[in-house]
């Protein structure tokens, strides 16, 4: 428990000591909703930042893939593992603290946006308790995006190729989901893509916190990806770093 | 000075022929020509937008403002890496170093407009001509120079590439969004209206669009930025080049 406190430490500490990155991993998601705001408010209709603002904040973790997963093959390869290895540390332990340094830096910039989203009008309008699953959710969502990131980096030959797996499909997660556009609004041979993305799952789920409407059935579709794809991602990661350590 | 500068390029050309560079280039706009396609086609068709003429020459704008990221990433790797400092220990010109970067950019910025060109022709993107093709691409590679120039600007004062990456991003956001990239003019708020005009995107991407239909083209709004932004970048470039 302790180790991974202090892992997790680490991670942060790393973070908050990298000023361009605090920079841009705060403004992005900022700059990108002021942008995308009027145009598809525009095409879209008045309450469009309910919908969008929950995308914002699940996009935070999704754009982060490609930097965290750079970050953590770098940091694999800079020697910092291979000397937590001569520790008496479990794998187990390295991993998890990574995991949730990763996962509180992306509710923190997801927490930053949505109160940002309160300037063009986004509302909480369904009590605490509903606020308090919406940030539970966010953490879910980020845990399995980072299980994601970790596998890669552990895995992958050379950082191109971090950089080239995660950024296509996290960019087209991003349009295909339906926090972006109604799913309606999709042609019609690719709208069970759309309902079927996490991104979409999880932006339903928030959207139901946020404001109101279904929230059971998307939970539990954004809790069967966390499950699925996080925990399968998490297992091979962690097999992947003993096997490196052997 | 020629010579020096070819073959400064054919060494950029070479580095450049990476997995990095195919999925900057050729994978990433398609992607986002994809993506565009799939969210954009019911909502703008609806309105009454030629959906194919319109999208093509958006996403052409948006790789190119890609291209000027990987300059700024070129850059910065051979500072980082002494190379603009072992050619300065060389008898060469330091004009032939900048050019062979702006050729050698002016060269990668054809590879994502042919790819894209070929995509828009399979879903129904016509040139009117041989002479509105000519000046499309063109107009395109002007615009995107102009970028690249102030990436080199920036990058010549950096010396981690990744960095100056994410840093080139960010400030394409609003210019891309808050055009006529997009979405026509009349999707916006009355009160952007003006912010939306003068963005040299939207004058550019205009002037794109009226040279592929083979309409009438107002050429001065995007020829007068794009000239304004060689100067300025220009100069930029030149003072921070001889203090790098």
């Amino acid at each position: 428990m302790t180790e991974m406190a202090l892992l997790t430490g680490r991670s942060i500490k790393r973070f908050s000591r990298t000023p361009p990155l605090i920079i841009i991993s705060f403004a992005f998601p900022v700059v990108l909703m002021f942008t995308i705001l009027p145009v598809y408010g525009g095409l879209i209709g008045d309450d469009y930042i309910q919908r969008f603002a929950p995308l914002i904040a699940l996009s935070t973790a999704t754009f982060g893939m490609p930097p965290s997963a750079l970050g953590l093959f770098t940091d694999f390869r800079s020697g910092i593992f291979t000397r937590l290895r001569t520790m008496p540390l479990s794998a187990g332990s390295t991993i998890t603290g990574r995991l949730a340094g990763d996962v509180l830096r992306i509710v923190a910039v997801a927490a930053v946006t949505i109160l940002v989203a309160h300037i063009p009008g986004f509302r909480f309008t369904n009590g605490v308790l509903p606020v308090l699953g919406f940030f539970a959710v966010l953490a879910v969502f980020g845990a399995m995006c980072t299980a994601v990131s970790l596998l890669i980096a552990l895995t992958a030959p050379d950082a191109d190729t971090v950089q080239g797996s995660l950024g296509a499909p996290t960019t087209l997660a991003f349009f295909l989901s339906s926090g972006f556009i109604p799913v309606e609004a999709y042609p019609g041979w690719i709208q069970p893509v759309v309902q079927a993305n996490p991104l979409s799952t999880a932006s339903n789920a928030l959207i139901g916190l946020a404001s109101g409407g279904p929230v059971l059935v998307p939970v539990l579709q954004t809790l069967a990806w966390a499950v699925g794809l996080g925990g399968l991602c998490g297992l091979l990661a962690v097999r992947a770093y003993r096997k490196q350590s052997a | 000075m020629i010579r020096e500068t070819g073959v400064l390029v054919g060494r950029n050309v070479r580095i450049s022929l990476s997995r990095r560079s195919f999925f900057q280039l050729i994978v990433s706009p398609l992607v986002f020509f994809g993506g565009f396609h799939l969210v954009l086609n019911n909502l703008l068709s609806t309105r009454g937008v030629d959906f194919a003429q319109f999208l093509t020459p958006a996403i052409v704008m948006m790789a190119m403002g890609l291209a000027a990221v990987s300059t700024g990433f070129f850059i910065a790797r051979d500072r980082s890496e002494g190379m603009l400092n072992r050619c300065r220990t060389l008898p060469i010109n330091g004009l032939s170093i900048l050019l062979a970067r702006i050729a050698t950019d002016a060269l990668r910025c054809l590879v994502p407009i042919a790819a894209i060109v070929a995509v828009g022709y399979a879903i129904g993107f016509r040139f009117s001509g041989l002479p509105s093709a000519v000046g499309f691409v063109a107009l395109a590679v002007a615009f995107a120079l102009s970028f690249c120039l102030g990436a080199a600007a920036l990058a010549l004062r950096s010396d981690d590439p990744e960095s100056i990456a994410s840093a080139l991003f960010l400030p394409m956001l609003p210019l891309l969004n808050l055009s006529t990239v997009f979405a026509p003019l009349s999707v916006f708020p009355d009160w952007l209206e003006p912010v939306i005009r003068i963005n040299p995107y939207s004058a550019t991407v205009d002037a794109l669009r009226a040279l592929a239909d083979g309409q009438p083209v107002s050429l001065a709004p995007p020829l007068i930025w794009i000239a304004a932004l060689w100067l300025v970048f220009g100069l930029a470039v030149s003072r921070a080049f001889r203090r790098a």
